[in-house]
């Protein structure tokens, strides 16, 4: 199954030739430069990963996080940023991000971290599914 | 040591940091884009071995973004140069103005965050003022800070400089909240103080236009 994600990223250019590569690669992607356009967007779509700068005059990465967050505890959120400290990586695992990575990124390695998110946000959607089965199936006075 | 010295010293070094920062920032973002069209570039190769047509306008396009990205990288890093070698002599004759250019280019990027428009008006006359070029642009960034951190709902900040006898004035306007303040010393911290009094400037605010006014003196006495 086709990976869908949506880059969110101040530098046109950047984000214009990642997703040319990630699209040649087979995956569905859209892309903002705008951090609050993509908070809309994702209020109307779903991705199996969002690809997010960390640094961003609109509205800064760690918010954008956050209310990603807040709206879908399940989304899958890879962080980028020109500088990984160990710092801001827990940082941002604490606020649920799935990863950080540093720029230049290396596509071979994104690549794989979009394949693992689909693969998570898959288990969870089957796990909730589960749940509501057993909860209809609980409910019912057979 | 002389603990004001050594204040101005810490201060330097903050402010040589948040500036090499935000350049370092700026730099990444070069280096991605012209990461991803190497890649790109590579992509159409490795497409074209399989049997693919080769794209000859899309390579173009490829080497146009590397060019305007070398362009880009070199205009950052002539800047780190130029403030680089802020720092080689401890008076001299400064253009205000060019300062002020420097620091935005700068610090555009931490500018970009705050998400404020900044207008600077070069002035038609020169604003020249003998100082220490590292510490005049350290002060610069110290009112540009202030600025934009507190800026008017409208969120605009215009700055220009004009020249006087004895003085040259740079003006900040678009700060409703420096009318406030009652003393210059509540503008800044302890390190922007230092500054301050070590060029011998001075703060004034104008409560009607909500500005702030730099004024430093041509020939400063110190450092």
């Amino acid at each position: 199954m086709n990976e869908k994600v949506l880059l969110i990223d101040d530098e046109l250019e950047f984000i214009e030739t990642l997703g040319e590569r990630m699209k040649s690669r087979g995956m569905e992607v859209s892309s903002t430069v705008s951090p609050k356009e993509g908070l809309d967007i994702v209020e109307n779509e779903s991705f199996d990963a969002i690809i997010l700068d960390l640094k961003m005059p609109e509205m800064d990465g760690m918010e954008v996080l956050k209310r990603l967050k807040n709206k879908n505890p399940d989304i899958q959120v890879i962080l980028l940023t020109g500088n990984a400290t160990v710092q801001k990586g827990i940082e941002a695992m604490k606020l649920g991000a799935m990863d950080l990575i540093e720029k230049p990124v290396d596509i071979a390695a994104l690549t794989e971290k979009i394949k693992k998110a689909q693969a998570r946000k898959m288990i969870l959607v089957e796990k909730k599914t589960q749940e509501k089965i057993e909860k209809i199936i609980n409910s019912k006075a057979w | 040591m002389n603990p004001q010295m050594d204040l101005i010293g810490r201060t330097g070094l903050k402010f040589f940091g948040t500036m090499t920062a935000s350049i370092s920032h700026e730099l990444k973002n070069v280096l991605a884009i012209i990461n991803e069209n190497a890649g790109l570039m590579k992509d159409l190769s490795l497409m074209a071995r399989k049997g693919a047509p080769l794209d000859l306008d899309k390579v173009d396009k490829i080497s146009s973004r590397f060019e305007q990205q070398v362009a880009r990288a070199d205009h950052i890093v002539k800047g780190l140069n130029q403030f680089a070698h802020t720092i080689d002599t401890e008076v001299k004759p400064v253009e205000v103005d060019e300062a002020l250019e420097m620091v935005l280019s700068l610090a555009h990027r931490f500018i970009a965050m705050q998400n404020c428009a900044m207008e600077f008006k070069p002035s038609e006359n020169p604003c020249r003022v003998n100082s220490n070029p590292f510490l005049l642009n350290n002060l610069l960034w110290f009112c540009l800070e202030y600025a934009l951190e507190n800026p008017g709902p409208e969120k605009q900040i215009g700055i220009n400089c004009v020249s006087l006898d004895a003085k040259v004035l740079v003006s900040f306007t678009g700060i409703p909240e420096a009318a406030e303040k009652i003393h210059p010393c509540h503008l800044f911290s302890e390190e922007g103080t230092a500054v301050l009094q070590i060029l011998g400037a001075e703060i004034e605010f104008n409560p009607e236009t909500n500005s702030m006014i730099l004024g430093l003196a041509k020939n400063s006495k110190n450092p």
